[in-house]
């Protein structure tokens, strides 16, 4: 039931779209978000909250920052958001908050029961999941439906950001092609593998991780495999820095050795970590920190492997 | 020692229901289980009305259990039958007001008054909902007063000795004001001057037309009964009148003879050998 | 009637009128705390979104909070009574696991198959963590082979909580990104609370109620013990079994709403004894309307303490409740002296 319904939304979309560059304001905006709830909206939304860090950055990248009254706890950027009222977390909202804010339209990446009550109490929400790269694509485009933009500036952007990170790829001096990476999230250990988004930007930069791909997006590892697999770079946030050395094996490693340790401040590495536009500035910090190492001697040549 | 008592309205009325049905309990061809073992095994045995009835065994003979069957506490099994009766026949209420049970190392979960206690007594009784009757709190007072302890209706059952708590669990068996009355142990914890007061209050109850039936180790109180019932490894073995030389002679019998019974004017000694 | 018992009554009167004039002030207050402070009341007639603030968020959550309360006292007193244990607490026999077990299958389920999604919109997450409360306390059930014996059933309980939490855990390792929204769950809230919460709660409220009116006797037997209730022919181990598939629908009920509430289950029948003892038709009334004074309490400080932000109510009720069971502790021994 659920599906022919959303061939129908998908498909009268389409139909509209195929006309040009469609007048959005004669026809009813409906979407499915990631829960499978059906979103319908008579016109694009003027008021706008948004309760997940990397849909408040899509609303600004698409140039509809001035339509958020109100944003979670953890949305940071642009700086412009310090003066909206925040509203909780994305599990925990501030519901008597958000709704004396007479929304048109919620954002939220989270399923929980905060979605069911603000729907209850009759306002509409909007729930996007990311996990991957192709995710945060997906979702520009929603959100670009959502306002009422023509698709093409959603693709736009998105190849905006497509070309930053090639660029940003083009930064790493030959020597660092190909480096054999550990990134860990969190102190665990929990680390970053391939098929998680962050993974996913380690390999677009070129980047070799060490975790194997098939244990989930973010695996809690034991740490005798990072001392069997010798990273030659040991990527982190500063929050989680452990005496590494104390860690047993560590000490042999040549990463800890030979410092060859990227340390990233905590609002940097919220930004690699979280699938959302700001992608790009992601890749960009891992870059520098790979291009200041190399002052260090860090060299994908020296590696046995 | 005895208590003289004067004879009630109700002792004739006991005679006169005596005449119609003389067993208080029938149990034909009871075999219990405890887990893997058979704790009674084809007990059969008739319990008289208006008596007092002692059991006696050595430990692990099936008193105890016994006697829970007869208070229906194993299932209402269908070999028994209550002054003619089968008690699978009667309901749990009826059971419970004919029938009232002091257990042995019954743990008390709640520290509650002397008083509530003894009232939990009535509760086959009681209906539902509401508050105790004035007839239920007379025939608590009298309960407390029969054991001596209403001088402690107003404490809580965890200030007393071992001793007083047992005689105020006695009353609570005497609140239910049923016809018949299973005391498992009954003068466990008890000093001799209060053994003698239990002794009287049992003989005083069968004077008005109670039954009472009796599981007890001390073998010289039970030689007060009316009526000896010997049990040995879930069978019983012996019946008779408690006053009988061939009782006596059982009793020692199944204690392997490592006992006398002696004569003591109107009473007996019970000496190890 | 002794003037002992007849001053009992009336006392117990007085504390029953004293409770629910308590409980009216503190819903009245509920009205008044909230993240938008006093601007929804001032705003009342002229903002459509300040009624809306004050009658679908406030109100409910204040009467939820006060019926998810009630229902955690009625049965704390219900546990402490059939287990004969003043350490019994409604989530004895496995349902605060079992409801996180829901929770945490619900959110990992999601965005699966399509089915799972279907499942997931009639239910939601509330009834995922009804659903598993039951379950786990009829696990137990089944596991300890009825509701005979009592330390099996105990024993029994712990098992199944333990295996549930263990089950949880190894779904979040799986799925580290169910944690934080498990974690919210857990902390407890009355945050999401609506008048068909309330609905719920206060239904379920009144079929706790009356099985306990009908079988307050037999909890009263249980204080002698097992087998003297039975003799006094008002225990079946059968109806012991009715009454825990109560408590579990009940329990199952508070947590669904307001997540893992601690120590008010616990609470609110110590409390309840202080003034009531072998009576538990009193006990479970007082334990019940304790109980919901209580939880309400802790959700106007959970509010108000940091407004506009909101403190998770279960760390408030934990901090009052271990609080309250440290001073009971070192009161003790100055009581058992007199003699």
């Amino acid at each position: 039931m659920l599906k022919l319904l959303r061939a129908l939304v998908l498909s009268t979309i389409a139909s509209f779209f195929s006309a040009g560059f469609g007048s959005a304001s004669a026809a009813t905006i409906a979407l499915t978000g990631s829960d499978g709830q059906v979103v319908s909206l008579p016109e694009p939304p003027r008021r706008v909250i948004s309760l997940l860090p990397s849909w408040t950055e899509a609303v600004c990248l698409l140039d509809r920052c001035d339509h958020l009254i109100g944003v979670d706890r953890y949305s940071n950027w642009p700086s412009t958001l310090k003066s909206l009222p925040a509203l909780g977390g994305g599990f925990d909202p501030d519901i008597e908050g958000i709704l004396a804010l007479k929304p048109d339209l919620i954002l939220t990446g989270a399923a929980s029961k905060a979605n069911e009550r603000l729907r209850a109490l009759g306002l509409t929400v909007l729930m996007i999941d990311a996990q991957t790269n192709e995710d945060v694509h997906r979702a520009l485009e929603m959100l670009a439906r959502v306002f009422g933009l023509p698709d093409q500036i959603a693709e736009q952007r998105w190849l905006q950001i497509e070309d930053e990170i090639s660029q940003a790829a083009k930064l790493i001096p030959p020597s660092q092609r190909n480096l054999r990476v550990y990134f860990e999230v969190s102190a665990e250990p929990y680390a970053a593998a391939p098929d998680s988004f962050l993974g996913q930007t380690l390999s677009r930069l070129g980047l070799r991780n060490i975790i194997p791909a098939g244990l989930g997006s973010f695996p809690k590892i034991n740490p005798e495999l990072v001392v069997k697999e010798s990273p030659d770079v040991i990527m982190m946030s500063e929050g989680n820095l452990v005496n590494l050395s104390a860690r047993p094996g560590w000490s042999t490693l040549n990463a800890v050795k030979n410092q060859h340790i990227c340390l990233f401040a905590k609002d940097i590495a919220n930004v690699i970590v979280r699938p959302g536009p700001r992608m790009a500035e992601g890749a960009r910090a891992i870059v520098d920190c790979l291009t200041k190492q190399v002052s260090s001697g860090l060299n994908a040549a020296e590696v046995t492997q | 020692m005895l208590v003289n008592v004067s004879p009630a309205l109700n002792e004739t009325d006991a005679m006169t229901a005596l005449s119609e049905n003389p067993h208080a309990v029938a149990v034909k061809d009871l075999t219990v289980h405890l887990g893997e073992t058979e704790a009674l095994k084809q007990v059969d045995l008739t319990i008289p009305r208006g008596q007092w009835t002692a059991l006696i065994g050595p430990n692990g003979a099936g008193k105890s259990t016994l006697l829970r069957a007869i208070g229906g506490l194993s299932g209402k099994v269908a070999e028994i039958e209550l002054l003619g009766q089968p008690i699978a026949n009667l309901t749990s209420r009826s059971l419970a007001q004919q029938v009232s049970w002091l257990g042995q190392n019954e743990q008390i979960s709640s520290d509650i008054s002397v008083y509530d206690l003894v009232m939990l007594g009535r509760l086959p009784h009681r209906p539902w909902l509401g508050s105790p009757s004035t007839y239920d709190h007379q025939i608590v007072g009298d309960a407390l007063k029969r054991v001596h302890a209403d001088q402690w209706r107003n404490r809580l059952i965890s200030e007393l000795s071992g001793g007083e708590q047992q005689r105020v669990l006695m009353a609570r068996a005497l609140a239910v004001e049923a016809e018949i009355l299973l005391l498992d142990e009954p003068l466990n914890h008890l000093d001799p001057p209060h053994q003698a007061d239990c002794l009287a209050l049992i003989k005083n109850l069968t004077s008005k037309g109670r039954t009472v039936l009796t599981a007890l180790h001390e073998i010289a109180m039970a030689l007060y009964a009316h009526q000896i019932v010997i049990m040995d490894q879930g069978r019983v073995v012996f019946q008779g009148a408690a006053h009988e030389p061939q009782t006596h002679r059982a009793i020692e019998n199944v204690f392997d003879d490592k006992i006398k019974i002696y004569p003591l004017r109107d009473r007996w000694a019970v000496l190890p050998i | 009637m002794t003037t002992g018992h007849q001053r009992a009554t009336t006392w117990y009167a007085w504390m029953v009128f004293a409770l629910l004039l308590i409980s009216c002030l503190l819903i009245a207050a509920g009205i008044c705390v909230g993240s938008t402070g006093f601007e929804p009341i001032n705003t009342f007639l002229s903002n459509p979104a300040s009624h809306d603030i004050l009658w679908h968020i406030r109100l409910p959550r204040s009467i939820g909070a006060y019926l998810a309360g009630a229902l955690l006292g009625m049965t704390g007193a219900i546990a402490q009574g059939l287990f004969r244990n003043p350490l019994a607490d409604p989530y004895l026999l496995g349902s605060a696991s079992g409801a996180s077990l829901g929770v945490a299958c619900a959110l990992m389920v999601f965005g699966g198959s399509p089915f799972a999604e279907y499942w997931l919109a009639r239910l939601g997450l509330t009834g995922a963590a009804f659903v598993g409360a039951v379950s786990a306390v009829l696990l137990t059930l089944l596991l300890a082979r009825g509701a005979q014996d009592r330390l099996k059933l105990l024993l029994s309980g712990v098992i199944v909580s333990v295996i549930f939490s263990a089950v949880t855990s190894v779904i979040a390792f799986r799925s580290p990104g169910i944690l934080q929204a498990l974690q919210s769950f857990l902390l407890g809230s009355t945050s999401f609370m609506s008048w068909a919460s309330c609905v719920v709660m206060g239904g379920v409220l009144l079929v706790g109620l009356i099985a306990s009116a009908a079988l307050a006797r037999m909890l009263d037997a249980l204080i002698l013990g097992e087998r003297t209730a039975m003799s006094l022919g008002v225990y079946q181990p059968v109806v012991g079994g009715v009454l825990i598939l109560i408590m579990s629908l009940t329990t199952g009920a508070a947590v669904a709403h307001a997540g893992l509430i601690a120590f008010v289950g616990l609470v609110a029948p110590h409390l309840g004894r202080s003034f009531v003892k072998a009576n538990h038709a009193k006990l479970i009334g007082l334990s019940t309307l304790i109980g919901g004074v209580l939880l309400l309490a802790a959700d106007l400080l959970a509010r108000g303490l940091l407004a506009p932000e909101e403190l998770p109510v279960g760390i408030l009720t934990a901090l009052l409740g271990g609080g309250y069971l440290c001073w009971l502790m070192y009161r003790q021994p100055s009581t058992r002296q007199t003699r």
